[in-house]
């Protein structure tokens, strides 16, 4: 899938991206480390923005190398979704993320396709991932059309 | 929003036999690896012989990480044709290395380089014709079809969509 994206992408101005969930790696895969590392994928085609450059020498002074939250690493995500012309994000195996963090990580990706509506995205999982995930995008393209 | 949804019903084509195919397939690859890490893959190969798949792709993995990080020190950085993804912030400024780890501990790419070398030409080629994919990819904009959503039982190959 990703490949072929990548193979049919060809446009400098296109980015592919993906996201493998895992049952081993629950732990580690918090939303803010997801959309952490679609965000990774992006700034390291090219130069580093100077947005998220700032933001990390800033936060090295800070309590020894602060984290960042995932209100932050959206704000910096949607910087480098503007300076594409069109981003595609495939995240596989959606079961296997940690149930409490699902919600959450639809949420945003919810919020990216409002705020940069040619992102596209690609998800897989069992069939039964599927009620909620649907509830909850759904939900996002309603309350687009009222507002 | 509209979501399209695809059942996936196809099954992967793994079997024991088809081991050896695979290995083919992927020390003949001249994508990612260099001559001499393709040689290096196929040796390791035949040491590993037919172990079981699953241990056998992170094993593979471990294995090419460790390999590639002891040519790295061994000035064989002028190769110039390693280009996977397990050695990519070699070539980064050390900050630039770090504001990655900084972003996320997660890689992806790694991920993503096992599932590819470990399939099958064709498998899922059908998906990439169907029009549900078809125009998701290629609608213009706008958050209606933005979002495709594949769905199967465990094993049947969603993954390995190519």
């Amino acid at each position: 899938m990703i490949d072929r994206l990548c193979d049919q992408a060809g446009d400098e101005d296109v980015a592919v991206t993906g996201l493998y969930c895992d049952f081993l790696a629950q732990q580690e895969q918090t939303v803010t480390n997801m959309i952490g590392a679609i965000l990774k994928q992006l700034v390291g085609r090219g130069d580093i923005p100077k947005e998220v450059r700032e933001a990390f020498q800033k936060a090295k002074k800070e309590f020894g190398g602060r984290g960042l939250l995932l209100a932050e690493m959206m704000g910096m995500l949607r910087i480098a979704l503007a300076s594409l012309s069109q981003v595609f994000i495939c995240i596989d195996a959606l079961d296997e993320c940690l149930p409490k963090h699902l919600p959450q990580l639809l949420e945003s990706l919810r919020d990216i396709v409002r705020e940069s509506p040619r992102t596209r995205i690609f998800l897989t999982g069992r069939p039964h991932v599927a009620g909620g995930n649907s509830k909850i995008l759904h939900q996002g393209g309603r309350d687009t059309g009222q507002s | 929003m509209e979501i399209l949804e695809v059942s996936t019903a196809f099954v992967f084509p793994w079997h024991g036999d088809d081991l050896e195919e695979i290995v083919a397939q992927q020390a003949a690859s001249p994508l990612f690896f260099s001559p001499t890490h393709r040689k290096f893959i196929g040796s390791l190969y035949r040491r590993i012989g037919r172990s079981s798949i699953s241990t056998f792709t992170r094993n593979f993995e471990e294995n090419i990480m460790a390999q590639i990080s002891v040519n790295m020190r061994g000035g064989n950085v002028n190769s110039g044709n390693i280009t996977n993804s397990f050695n990519k912030y070699f070539c980064m400024s050390d900050e630039d290395a770090l504001i990655m780890r900084w972003l996320s501990p997660l890689e992806p790419n790694n991920r993503h380089q096992s599932v590819r070398t470990d399939r099958f030409d064709g498998v899922g080629d059908w998906f990439l014709e169907t029009s549900e994919f078809r125009e998701w990819r290629d609608s213009e904009g706008g958050a209606d079809g933005a979002v495709l959503f594949s769905s199967g039982n465990p094993g049947v190959g969603k993954t390995y969509l190519r």
